[in-house]
């Protein structure tokens, strides 16, 4: 497989970076089409969530994969399944929210606005301001690694304040990668769309699963 | 939840720490070092998504 169609170059040249930057948005807008498809159908069959160790394995399975085979072809149909699988998980909460909460559709168009906006306010900032965002590197994974055996601890123990305090640190920590990867983008660190598009959507995924659950906890309405 | 998944689980979680961990220490290792001022761009930044959501919490 030529690997011209997935690396968008070596050098830095501001061609360069707007191509990866181009190839980058349009793979995003497409994944997320894709997993909003998946997710429409999982709510509409009702497929129930697979259990959390099955969803797990999958989920870092096909993380793996696309990371192995980002530069070559392949990889771009394990990103479609590794996005499409996530929306197929989010079906069972979209349905859960829609029908089991009350006010709960409107907490689902509010936790989407809110993940847009977010997702282009940060990543517009560190597009147009090019700032080098790369020193938070080892921040955001410590974040990120924290967030979630907090999150585990939670599931485990049945501990609900310690599952928002994990939704939190991974709204932020999520929030804080979108600035990163936009910024190793911008700067010429990043150079495989692939990666790039895989690192921002799981982020995007993870501010409205976040999102939704701070929304759900706080709102008043549970 | 069945105890043989939560082990299960429980197994996984820790395969992953164990395989991110060194990840982590590299991490830490070879990034560049931020200014205070690079890191209170970031505080002020990720104060605004805290804002923001809190925002969204009181509309919803």
């Amino acid at each position: 497989m030529n690997d011209r169609y997935i690396v968008a170059g070596a050098g830095t040249g501001t061609l360069v970076t707007n191509k990866l930057i181009r190839n980058t948005y349009i793979l995003l807008s497409m994944t997320l089409l894709f997993s909003a498809f998946t997710a429409g159908i999982s709510t509409f069959l009702n497929i129930p969530l697979p259990g959390v160790f099955i969803t797990l394995a999958i989920y870092f399975g096909l993380l793996y994969l696309t990371e192995k085979f980002s530069n070559r072809g392949l990889g771009l149909v394990f990103v479609f399944a590794l996005t499409g699988f996530l929306g197929l998980t989010l079906g069972p909460l979209l349905s859960f929210y829609i029908h089991q909460i009350p006010n709960g559709s409107r907490m689902v168009m509010v936790a989407m606005g809110g993940t847009g906006t977010i997702f282009l306010g940060l990543s517009g900032y560190a597009l147009t301001t090019r700032k080098d965002f790369s020193f938070m590197g080892a921040f955001l994974m410590a974040g990120i690694l924290t967030a979630f055996v907090a999150g585990l601890a939670a599931y485990f123990f049945q501990l609900e304040g310690l599952s928002l305090a994990a939704s939190a640190v991974f709204l932020l920590a999520s929030s804080g990668v979108i600035l990163w990867q936009t910024s190793r983008i911008v700067h010429g660190q990043e150079t495989n769309y692939i990666s790039a598009t895989v690192t921002l959507y799981v982020s995007i995924y993870n501010i409205f699963v976040s999102l939704l659950r701070l929304l759900n906890a706080f709102s008043g309405d549970d | 939840m069945k105890s043989w998944d939560q082990i299960a689980v429980l197994v996984t979680a820790i395969i992953i720490v164990i395989l991110m961990f060194p990840r982590v220490l590299q991490a830490v290792k070879h990034t560049p070092k931020g200014s205070a001022d690079d890191w209170r761009t970031v505080v002020l930044i990720l104060a605004a998504v805290g804002l923001f959501v809190f925002i969204l919490i009181k509309l919803a």
